[in-house]
């Protein structure tokens, strides 16, 4: 039985890490490869990072000095690739075959894949043959709707009239390896996960399940944990603007005797050098 | 493939490069513990290499096919049993060990180890694919464990695992439902379930191990 993964999720707009609230507001962090060096630092369970980018338009026009400019989400996978020996979990904008093999190739060991999931179900099927269903997370933005939720495509733009348990199963019955459930309602809320949600497809399926949306507090994962028993919670605000919040999280879970692998602030420089 | 006599001679890792996905994530890990490496994408580069490694990710058959495709299942087979050279099979690197696998049909492997390669079983409270840090259980002293505790953990990503006909050949189990099969030892043979490369530093101190061999 693996440990529960707490995983930090980087989210990427055009180049930049950005905080992200309902979808909607999108305020800068920060350079990726500052904020990248800074995580591989870190023994992380796990990276996921998700380029929201809805344009395709890399445009850094200023760059912290000493670091690299980094113009896609491909580049910076590598980088991290290059430090850190943890792993990474990308998506965005994934829609063909070669999308998927570009990212393995630069360092990713599983992609994520959202609207082309909706758009071609069939597409999941043919990933997970090719490259083998472990590596195939598909990520559902669901919205509340009446007493039951509706999921949202194109970066929760568009409604689909699809219940997202249903679509679970759907992705599980044609090989995805994972899915990662987000709440379109409480991104970047800070008021703890949608926990019915998260149980409502986690019951459904038998893959693993990342919750994601709305950690606030370290109280909120071991919530999300106890009432949803998802195999991973994952959070991003959380992570990017509290000192040591990761290992803090982490030694939270631990202390509370939550099967999480043991904290530790080690770098991973010290580890190269046993 | 070579004579053995130019074998002993190369201390570079060869990693043997397919177009898997993790064949970039391996070389980073070797660059950064300084242990020197070169490409294997032909049986003639066998003769520059020392030890080898296979990585591997995605399925058993599309492994098979692209090491066929470039004429490397003989080598790899030369090289292993008459040639004795090191070798570690990451993953699926490592499951095409056995003698055939039955993800998405029935595909055959090297045939290296006596065994196959099928599905996890499917048991109450557990999610396949196995995805995540879990504990492997060393079993049998083995050298890639050195200065590794019991126990320890690794990070596995996989849906089907390794049944070996003689369990001795078994080095480490983790508990998944019933155990799996985390790591085998035939001889210069070595196989590991979960990814060193990814497994932060009980990752990278077992690649160092395997680079000592």
């Amino acid at each position: 039985m693996p440990k529960i993964r707490l995983i930090p999720v980087i989210l990427l707009k055009n180049g930049r890490v950005v905080q992200s609230k309902r979808f909607k507001r999108h305020q800068i962090l920060g350079t990726p490869s500052v904020i990248v060096s800074r995580l591989s630092n870190w023994f992380a369970d796990e990276l996921v990072f998700l380029d929201i980018s809805r344009d395709g338009n890399y445009c850094l026009n200023r760059d912290d000095l000493n670091f690299n400019n980094n113009n896609s989400i491909v580049d910076i996978i590598e980088e991290v690739s290059n430090n850190s020996f943890m792993p990474l979990t990308v998506g965005g904008g994934v829609r063909t075959v070669a999308d998927v093999e570009t990212r393995l190739a630069a360092g990713a060991d599983k992609v994520v894949i959202n609207t082309q999931a909706i758009q071609e179900p069939d597409f999941i099927n043919k990933c997970a043959k090719i490259f083998g269903s472990q590596c195939i997370v598909v990520s559902i933005d669901a919205k509340v709707k009446d007493d039951s939720w509706e999921v949202y495509k194109n970066y929760g733009r568009d409604p689909t009239g699809v219940s997202p348990v249903d679509f679970a199963r759907k992705m599980q019955d044609y090989g995805a390896g994972e899915i990662l459930i987000n709440s379109i309602d409480n991104d970047g809320v800070g008021n703890g996960y949608d926990t019915k949600l998260v149980s409502s497809v986690v019951k459904s399926v038998s893959i693993p399940v990342i919750a994601l949306g709305g950690a606030g507090k370290p109280e909120h994962f071991s919530t999300c944990i106890n009432e949803s028993r998802p195999n991973a919670v994952a959070a991003a605000n959380i992570f990017q603007y509290t000192e040591n919040s990761y290992f803090n999280i982490n030694s939270f879970l631990y202390n509370n005797s939550f099967n999480v692998r043991q904290p530790n602030l080690e770098t991973i420089f010290e580890a190269g050098d046993s | 493939m070579c004579s053995v006599s130019i074998v002993s001679m190369s201390k570079k890792i060869g990693v043997i490069n397919y177009g898997s996905g993790n064949y970039k994530s391996v070389c980073n890990a070797l660059d950064y513990l300084s242990i020197d490496r070169i490409e294997i994408t032909k049986a003639e580069d066998f003769c520059k290499a020392g030890n080898v490694i296979l990585p591997g990710v995605g399925t058993y058959g599309d492994c098979m096919e692209r090491l066929g495709r470039m004429g490397l299942l003989d080598a790899i087979r030369h090289e292993v049993l008459s040639n004795k050279r090191n070798f570690l099979g990451i993953c699926v690197g490592m499951q095409i060990l056995t003698d055939f696998g039955t993800e998405y049909g029935m595909h055959n492997g090297l045939g290296i180890i006596k065994g196959s390669t099928n599905i996890i079983k499917e048991s109450k409270d557990i999610s396949i694919p196995h995805i995540g840090w879990s504990n492997v259980h060393i079993t049998k002293k083995s050298h890639l464990f050195d200065g590794i505790d019991d126990n320890a953990d690794f990070y596995f990503v996989h849906s089907y695992c390794v049944d070996v006909n003689n369990a001795s050949l078994v080095s480490s189990v983790t508990s998944h439902g019933g155990d799996i099969v985390s790591s085998i030892e035939f001889e210069n043979a070595y196989g590991v379930q979960f990814h060193p490369e990814k497994s932060q530093k009980n990752g990278l101190k077992l690649l160092t191990n395997f680079s000592h061999l």
